[in-house]
């Protein structure tokens, strides 16, 4: 084959090959709003994180602001610590609360950011102080039960 | 045994070189020398370690015991970087052909040209059409290898083998396999290269009646071992009977038609072996 | 007799372990220095891209066809079980997640050992079997570095953007049926995809794995060919071990990767 022909196709397949990569990275996933290395890390302590995951996306009215990087155990206060890294471009006040969410009845766990009126903004290593927990459905439940019987009993 | 007829200092030499794969020895403590810008013949049956002579020669292999000598630097001891400059100085021609199969004859032809040195496009076209003219295909430039015949490919792939003009050319076979008019046409270029480039030249071949027409000198060997060499003349009038089995073509003589085995019997199971 | 039955098992195994053994050695030995022979490939991009047009353009067709049909495929079935549970939208998440993360990378190096690996397999193997490698020694041209060489990482360069492409078309072709066919919503066809797909956690991990297979497939066929024996039926023999060794490699180093990769801790 003429050199120019291998040449066009090689410059064809290559050109296709990273429109390919282009239309993963930008098109199929989200690297547009924040990476691995970028934004900063603040957490919470929650009482009950129930069924919440590493990655789990950080939401604040409904939009991805960040994602779950950590979640362990503290062992003085026998609460969950969550890590959570928040892009760069999203700015919150210091007195925000987060609370652990479920996406539908059963769908996956998030964090739920709620901003507070505060002047100065939340930094990196900042931990945020109001948390509400996880709804563990089976204390919901009991909860129910528990407030229909002493309704019941209370218009005895 | 025939006296070597030749003085000047050889361009290869055995010394005491024996060679085995595993437990099977191909050569057998051959001490040779070839003498330069001539044409020798080194003759012996299929499997008697012709082909492994070249590739010693060439530094493929190495010898087991001995050294090959390349102008007077031992092949086998010399540096990775060493032998490289010295194959540069060494053409061969494989049995049957070796040529490239994704490239055409011009490409062929070139490619050592364009590996080996910086010339312009315009110098290398020239080259290669000067030595595709010395085997007389010159026209056939454009083809590509698969529309050549056997003949024509070897004669390509002889202008490949002295594209760099080598001192040395080695020949595996050159006429196996080549109708009649062929092998007249090659052994007639293999007489003129050497003749016009004074090139040495090796050819290792089972094909004696053409080869005694137009070598100097020739060596012949069985099981690995040189039994006789000398000029045609010699090794026609030679008395030697494994010599003269070989060039008469008898089939059964010093050199055994049968692979040394047990007895027949025993191998059938009619006797027990001893 | 059955003392004799198992010794021969016994024997069979050891061969297998030290062929085995000895393959991985020499295999491990062979690219090795096949790497350390690179300088020509680079120093000469001409090399270079013809071997990336014989692995990475000629496998361009077949890449987008399969990586098309893999996607319908998807979405099709990832919509019908998704519909009983009422969340159609989430099968751009569903045909995303599984192109990028596995049958992305793992079926466009199975295509690619079957389609260039064993191309490259017979191109060595032909070289060696016609004396074509011995051709070039004595040429003193160097053939791992001048034929070889190119073609490692013509392969090695061509494998990622095989994957990609093959994942590209494969979420064209899902979008196509259950967007563009069946009517579920563009907008959260895509939206949920862009919401679920990491550009790192998948995107990119998947990325790495083509390039682990890559390698891999270029190792095997290439050492595959360079270790025939050279006869018209030991290179086609070398070639059916290119195709299912490789596919063998690909499959266990895809389970250690997402091992790795996707048990996120």
């Amino acid at each position: 084959m003429h050199r120019a022909t291998v040449d066009l196709w090689v410059g064809v397949f290559v050109t296709v090959g990273f429109l390919g990569l282009l239309f993963l990275a930008f098109k199929v996933g989200s690297a547009s709003n924040f990476s691995a290395s970028d934004g900063y890390v603040v957490t919470a302590e929650f009482d009950n994180i129930g069924g919440l995951k590493v990655k789990a996306p950080v939401k604040s009215a409904g939009v991805v602001v960040g994602r779950v990087e950590s979640i362990v155990f503290n062992n003085h206060s026998l609460r969950a610590t969550v890590s959570m890294r928040i892009g760069k471009k999203f700015e919150f006040p210091k007195d925000s609360s987060v609370s652990v969410l479920t996406a539908g009845l059963l769908g996956e766990q998030y964090v739920g950011l709620d901003g507070g009126g505060d002047i100065d903004l939340l930094a990196d290593g900042d931990k945020i102080v109001l948390t509400q927990s996880a709804m563990v459905l089976e204390k919901v439940i009991g909860q129910f039960l528990f407030n229909k019987a002493s309704e019941s009993g209370s218009n005895n | 045994m025939v006296k070597s007829t030749t003085k000047a200092i050889p361009i290869i030499e055995f010394s005491s070189v024996s060679f085995s794969y595993g437990d099977r020895r191909i050569i057998k403590d051959v001490s040779i020398s070839l003498p330069p810008k001539k044409i020798t013949a080194i003759f012996g049956g299929s499997g008697t370690g012709k082909t492994t002579f070249l590739r010693l020669v060439g530094g493929q292999l190495n010898p087991s015991k001995g050294d090959v000598f390349f102008d007077g630097k031992s092949i086998n001891r010399m540096k990775y970087s060493d032998l490289y400059s010295a194959r540069r100085r060494m053409g061969m021609l494989f049995q049957f052909g070796a040529l490239f199969t994704d490239l055409s004859v011009f490409d062929n032809v070139a490619f050592p040209l364009r590996e080996h040195t910086n010339l312009p496009s315009r110098l290398i076209d020239d080259l290669v059409k000067m030595k595709l003219h010395a085997v007389g295909l010159r026209g056939a430039a454009s083809l590509k290898t698969a529309e050549l015949s056997g003949g024509m490919a070897r004669r390509v792939a002889l202008a490949r083998a002295i594209a760099l003009d080598p001192e040395l050319i080695m020949y595996d076979e050159p006429f196996t396999g080549l109708d009649p008019i062929a092998t007249s046409v090659i052994a007639n270029l293999i007489q003129k290269l050497n003749s016009a480039l004074g090139i040495t030249s090796v050819l290792v071949t089972h094909d004696v009646e053409v080869s005694l027409k137009i070598v100097d000198h020739c060596i012949v060997m069985a099981g690995g071992e040189v039994i006789g060499q000398g000029s045609p003349e010699e090794i026609r009038k030679s008395h030697n009977p494994q010599i003269r089995q070989f060039i008469k073509g008898e089939i059964d003589g010093p050199v055994p038609l049968h692979y040394p085995s047990e007895t027949y019997e025993v191998d059938l199971g009619i006797k027990h072996a001893g | 007799m059955r003392a004799n039955a198992f010794l021969k098992g016994f024997v069979a195994i050891g061969r297998i372990t030290v062929d085995g053994v000895w393959k991985i050695g020499a295999g491990t030995k062979f690219i090795l220095n096949v790497i350390s022979r690179s300088r020509m490939t680079f120093q000469r991009p001409r090399l270079l891209i013809d071997e990336i047009f014989f692995t990475g353009t000629l496998s361009l067709i077949i890449i987008i066809v399969s990586g098309l049909f893999v996607g319908l495929v998807l979405g099709l079935q990832g919509y019908e079980t998704l519909k009983r549970y009422g969340s159609a939208e989430a099968v751009g998440t569903l045909v995303a997640l599984s192109l990028v993360r596995e049958l992305g990378p793992v079926v466009a190096a199975l295509l690619f050992a079957s389609r260039a690996g064993s191309a490259m397999t017979a191109k060595i193997g032909i070289m060696k079997s016609t004396e074509q490698l011995s051709a070039m020694q004595m040429m003193a041209v160097d053939p791992y570095a001048r034929v070889v060489t190119p073609m490692f990482w013509g392969g090695f360069f061509s494998m990622p953007l095989l994957a990609a492409i093959f994942s590209a078309m494969g979420i064209i072709g899902g979008y196509l049926i259950t967007v563009v066919v069946i009517g579920v919503d563009g907008g959260a066809f895509w939206s949920q995809m862009q919401a679920n797909v990491d550009f790192h956690g998948d995107i990119l991990n998947g990325i790495y794995k083509s390039i682990v297979f890559g390698f891999a497939v270029n190792t095997i066929s290439l050492f595959e060919g360079f270790d025939c024996v050279p006869t018209a039926e030991g290179v086609s023999r070398a070639v059916t071990r290119t195709v299912v060794t490789s596919a063998l490699a690909i499959l266990a180093l895809d389970f250690v990767l997402t091992a790795f990769m996707f048990t996120g801790v």
